[in-house]
């Protein structure tokens, strides 16, 4: 056992974090834009990833074959986490949860044309899972897909999917056996957003992002569009819901959220005290840093154990998106509290205590802990998997 | 020992209970976050014609005359609604501390307005450092060191502090203190000001009753119809235990405030216990009722079109005003516990 790098690991974390200097830009990077900021919305990120591409670092871990390195997932992780920390764009999506799926289960045609513009950052999408009626209990999805010639026509309405108003490509998954028990009747496709009969509907949140319901009426998919097996689309979201909860939930906005408060209980001074005198911070911010390193040992353990191929392990994601998640927020309660009458103000005001984070991620880090899979979901899965516990619905 | 409320207290409250249930709808809310000053002088002038807004104010000047006990369900209502308008800085601090230390000119010249709703006061205590809506008074009371003064808004410089909370404008203020405008110092301001931040801890404690009821309801209602694997969610014992947790707090922190408006309208020798023991308490509540009823809610709780984030916001910005739930801690801890 052991929790060093090694001393090829350190060069790579040295590098990327040369590589990000060398491209500093604050329209690319801003931390106190927490939530979505992995999201590559702009031209301007999409170009900085393009050069990530460029720099052979996306989809490191995949095959040679396809243009990978076939590199242990630490790398990976440590350029999204090193992404992270500055507030940028990640690697999310596209190689993380499309790329690897494909790898896994996609056609040679869907590897040919997909795996190349995702290794160069060419293509963004969209992931399609939630419906109305269908968020916790996303196998209960209706969007209907009916047989027409060689291929598919959809119809029904997903919503809460992120990044349709600027991605190209949804992956989305549709009942096309209603008659199959509802999780064996699902299949994914892949959908160009710009097909005729696809309206996207703008839905703005408390943490001032954008996110979309995407309504399909009489959309033609063509057969090569289909991913994997018929039927068989919810198994393949299970293991990339899996994925999307490690890779999306990246410790390093949280260490640094930490650090920001540590700091400003050192500095700051209350009723001519210093914060950092008073027992009960220090009680509560030794209590923080101890969650902390738990979170980040936690997410090394999960990259560990996803190095040894095969499935991604399942009950370490959900442990570890449980508790990073549930930790951010008592982090974000900490610094509410600790930043006392200031920490209401908004983020970008002036006098807002640590760069008004304070206030901006008590709003943001509320939807951790049910984007991607609730808490109270993750604990099922736990309580299922691991404990072996019957199932509650 | 009586513990409840009088009869009369429990009639004023489902008064304000409806007029707030026509007046201050969501939709009523909502609109002051986009409004140039943040709330409403029509609905102001509306409570006002109740006796609401002069409810402290001495019935020699206009008002009801009556304590904190009266006050306390009325604000605890106003939370409920979300009320935009500014009844803590004026109706709960202001009034009394006018009345305590102002001039008879002064209380005079703005007791009556206050009472009929056409003045609004500013408050700005040292421990404190926002006057909440400072662009909209006609009166600010300042407190500077060891002296209470009056000053004109056109006295002071006003920096705007955008609080996440869109109908609570924020600002501080600079200002030079002249003898013309001191209404009290040395030990009377003191205790002046001390009883000021016992009315404003209360206040918001009691709002934060209201506003974390808000928070429990909607989200039971959601819990109740919101389908998933084939039933309401709120049959999940997760959700269920979520929400009786809540509850639970919610329940535990009432009687603590009530237990304060009484000893602050009785100025009891352990008043300043009582309503730090009830502002952190509540603070406490209202973050819990908030994350829970987010959680509960799921994703459709988290957008602007619904109308959970208006109370979830007011609940953090109340939590973290008058002193937060840490401050008042060491408040309690100071007073059980004195330092030798
Ligand atoms: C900003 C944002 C971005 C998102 N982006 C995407 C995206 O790009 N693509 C996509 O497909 N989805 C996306 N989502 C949707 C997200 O995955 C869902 O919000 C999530 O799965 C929860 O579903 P729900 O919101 O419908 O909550 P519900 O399922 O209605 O849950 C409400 C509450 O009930 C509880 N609950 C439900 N079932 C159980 C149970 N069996 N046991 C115990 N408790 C239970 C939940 O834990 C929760 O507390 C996004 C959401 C948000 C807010």
């Amino acid at each position: 056992m052991d929790f060093e790098l090694s001393p090829e690991q350190v060069a790579f974390r040295e590098e990327v974090e040369r590589f990000l200097d060398d491209n500093d830009d604050p329209e690319v990077f801003d931390v106190t834009r927490e939530n979505m900021a992995q999201i590559v919305d702009t031209p301007k990120k999409r170009a900085f990833m393009r050069k990530v591409g460029e720099h052979g670092w996306l989809g490191i871990t995949w095959p040679k074959e396809w243009g990978g390195q076939e590199s242990d997932g630490v790398y990976e992780y440590l350029l999204n986490e090193a992404l992270a920390r500055r507030g940028g764009p990640q690697i999310g999506k596209g190689v993380g949860i499309i790329g690897k799926t494909i790898l896994a289960h996609g056609s040679d045609r869907l590897k040919k044309e997909f795996l190349p513009k995702i290794l160069r950052n060419e293509v963004e999408f969209a992931v399609g899972y939630s419906e109305p009626d269908a968020g916790s209990d996303a196998a209960s999805m209706k969007l209907r897909a009916t047989r027409d010639g060689d291929g598919w026509r959809l119809n029904g309405q997903k919503t809460w999917t992120t990044s349709a108003h600027f991605a190209e490509w949804y992956w989305v998954g549709a009942r096309t056996d209603p008659d199959a028990p509802k999780h064996r009747g699902i299949t994914l496709f892949l959908v160009p957003l710009d097909q005729p009969g696809i309206t996207i509907n703008g839905i703005w949140t408390m943490g001032d992002e954008r996110t979309n319901d995407v309504f399909f009426d009489d959309v033609w998919v063509s057969d090569d569009y289909v991913v994997g097996e018929l039927n068989r689309g919810f198994q393949y979201i299970s293991e990339a819901l899996d994925l999307e909860r490690f890779t999306m939930f990246t410790f390093s906005p949280i260490e640094q959220r930490m650090d920001l408060l540590r700091d400003y209980v050192a500095t700051e001074t209350r009723d001519d005290e210093r914060l950092g005198d008073d027992p009960v911070v220090r009680h509560e911010i030794a209590r923080l840093a101890t969650d902390c390193e738990v979170a980040r040992v936690l997410g090394l353990r999960f990259v560990a154990k996803s190095m040894k191929g095969g499935p991604p392990p399942t009950t370490e994601a959900s442990e570890y998106k449980l508790f990073a998640t549930e930790l951010s927020k008592r982090l974000a309660n900490a610094s509410m509290d600790i930043g006392g009458p200031g920490s209401q103000l908004r983020v970008h005001t002036e006098d807002a205590p640590m760069q008004g984070r304070a206030e901006s991620t008590y709003r943001y880090t509320v939807i951790d802990t049910l984007g991607g899979g609730a808490s109270e979901i993750q604990k099922n899965i736990i309580a299922r998997r691991k404990l072996g516990l019957p199932k509650n619905f | 020992m009586r513990f409840a409320f009088d009869e009369d207290h429990v009639l004023f409250r489902t008064t304000v209970r409806d007029f707030f249930a026509k007046e201050c709808t969501p939709a009523a809310v909502r609109e002051a976050w986009s409004s140039h000053r943040g709330w409403s002088t029509e609905r102001w002038t509306k409570l006002a014609a109740l006796g609401v807004t002069g409810l402290t104010v001495p019935e020699s000047h206009g008002g009801l005359g009556m304590d904190e006990l009266s006050l306390v369900l009325v604000l605890e209502e106003s939370g409920r609604a979300g009320l935009p308008e500014p009844i803590v800085d004026t109706t709960a601090v202001g009034a009394p501390l006018l009345a305590e230390v102002g001039s008879d000119d002064l209380r005079e010249r703005w007791l009556r307005p206050v009472a009929a709703g056409q003045a609004i006061l500013g408050v700005g205590l040292a421990g404190y450092p926002y006057v909440d809506h400072a662009g909209s008074a006609d009166l600010l009371l300042l407190q500077r060191g060891d002296e209470v003064h009056a000053v004109a808004p056109d006295q002071v410089t006003m920096f705007e502090q955008p609080s996440l909370d869109g109908a609570r404008r924020l600002a501080t203020v600079e200002w030079e203190p002249r003898v013309g405008t001191r209404l009290a110092d040395g030990e009377r301001a003191a205790a002046a000001v001390e009883s000021a931040l016992d009315r404003g801890a209360l206040a918001t404690a009691a709002q934060l009753l209201g506003v974390s009821q808000q928070l429990i309801n909607l989200a039971v209602q959601h819990a109740r119809h919101r389908v998933q694997f084939g039933q309401p969610i709120g049959a999940f014992q997760a959700v269920k235990h979520m929400l009786a947790d809540a509850l639970l707090r919610l329940e535990l922190a009432r009687p603590v405030v009530y237990r304060a408006a009484y000893s602050v309208a009785r100025d009891e020798p352990e008043r300043a216990l009582d309503v730090s023991m009830a502002k952190a308490y509540a603070s406490d509540a209202a973050t819990l009722a908030s994350r829970v009823a987010l959680q509960t809610h799921g994703a459709i709780g988290y957008t602007w079109e619904h109308d959970l984030h208006l109370w979830m916001k007011r609940g953090w910005a109340l939590a973290a005003s008058w002193g937060d739930a840490a401050w008042h801690r060491a408040r309690v801890g100071a007073a059980v516990l004195p330092v030798p």
